[in-house]
């Protein structure tokens, strides 16, 4: 045993034998379809926006190598902040309360009530319908005259405000949209909560505790993994927001991205420079500083959640 | 050997108050609170078939 482990510690890492060898030829070869999608599909798109984003191009004539020309400029222009400030707005308000509302679901679901497959099913419903769609719904619903949301808030004497119209409210309608999504994310909370023991339940209430202190104590500690989750994909899906930005301002067509530029969410500039303005060169180093801005992000976050992310349940 | 004694609480209610407040807790304010989140999350697609289906005129 002890001769093996020596053997297997000096035997250098790649020095593979015949069979280890013939393995991994074959191995490839069947993952070769896949590789080769994700090369060109990829990886080379990625390289290229790189190098395009040192370039000054528009689609039709050739690149012009001008160095770091587009990300100067990215840096005084007005509209690039101004965008930025409107995505991280959005992250910030749609991820939290996304969790607050994929959690509020989750545990709505986790009751035992008969039909709740039913309310599952229509939770579920506006995941599969596409972003486009719901987009054009709540053009309707948030219409401040004749609007489903505003008669709903009139009707409980609440403020009826305009929420395309203001630009105070427009990020919040887009926030709106992005909670009818949070059924899918609520079927995997709900997978969580029923992967809690039940004996730690039954422990709390044998000692006194109450509902909340049952919440406090045992549900958020034992799904903080799953928060952690919801947390990195909301921001994978809040930091790209174009579908309903785009709907909500009528396509662009109306020459600014809503009222102030209010909706002028990150990757919608991106596509009016690219596509309206063909500077795809510009575009390209946009999409630069957001790929490193998510990658910054998503670490920061993985490295913040060291400190509250409890993997105990795992352990034991 | 210590023993520990198990103090239970003197029940108050009746029988009849205490099933309602069962009946209430675990039936009716959790389909009270499933049916109002359908109802939210079923209205973009209600309207869309209630629209597919509206004539143009």
């Amino acid at each position: 045993m002890a001769v093996a482990t020596t053997t297997a510690q000096r035997r250098p890492r790649f020095n593979l034998g015949k069979v280890e060898r013939r393995n991994l030829r074959w191995g490839l070869i069947f993952i070769s379809p896949w590789l080769i999608g994700f090369l060109v599909f990829g990886v080379l798109p990625i390289v290229y926006t790189f190098y395009l984003s040192l370039t000054r191009y528009s689609g039709l004539r050739d690149a012009v190598f001008i160095g770091i020309s587009n990300y100067t400029r990215l840096a005084a222009d007005p509209l690039f902040w101004k965008a930025s400030t409107v995505t991280l707005n959005y992250t910030l308000l749609a991820v939290p309360i996304g969790v607050v509302v994929a959690m509020l679901l989750a545990m709505a679901m986790n009751q035992k009530v008969r039909e709740v497959t039913i309310y599952r099913a229509i939770f579920y419903l506006p995941s599969i319908l596409p972003v486009f769609a719901i987009s054009f719904v709540f053009v309707v619903f948030l219409n401040p005259g004749y609007g489903l949301v505003n008669w709903l808030l009139s009707s409980v004497g609440l403020p009826s405000p305009n929420w395309l119209g203001d630009p105070h409210y427009t990020v919040l309608a887009l926030v709106l949209i992005a909670q009818l999504g949070a059924g899918q994310w609520a079927l995997v909370f709900l997978a969580g909560l029923r992967g809690i023991p039940t004996e730690l339940y039954e422990s709390a209430e044998i000692d006194g505790a109450g509902a909340f202190r049952k919440f406090l104590s045992i549900t958020l500690p034992l799904m903080t993994p799953v928060i952690l989750y919801d947390i990195i994909i909301g921001l994978s899906f809040g930091l790209p927001v174009f579908t309903s930005a785009f709907i909500l301002t009528g396509g662009g067509t109306r020459g600014a991205a809503g009222p102030d530029n209010s909706l002028l969410t990150y990757v919608y500039f991106i596509y009016k420079q690219a596509f309206q303005f063909g500077q795809m060169g510009y575009a390209a180093a946009l999409s630069v500083v957001l790929f490193v801005v998510s990658l910054l992000l998503a670490g920061a976050v993985f490295r913040w959640a060291r400190g509250w992310v409890f993997y105990g349940a795992e352990e034991a | 050997m210590a023993t520990t004694e198990i103090v239970r609480p003197i029940a108050t209610a009746t029988p009849s108050r205490r099933r309602f407040r069962h009946t209430l807790t675990a039936s009716i304010l959790p389909r009270i609170v499933l049916i109002t989140f359908c109802l939210i999350f079923i209205s973009p697609f209600y309207w869309l078939v209630v629209s597919a289906l509206k004539s143009l005129q």
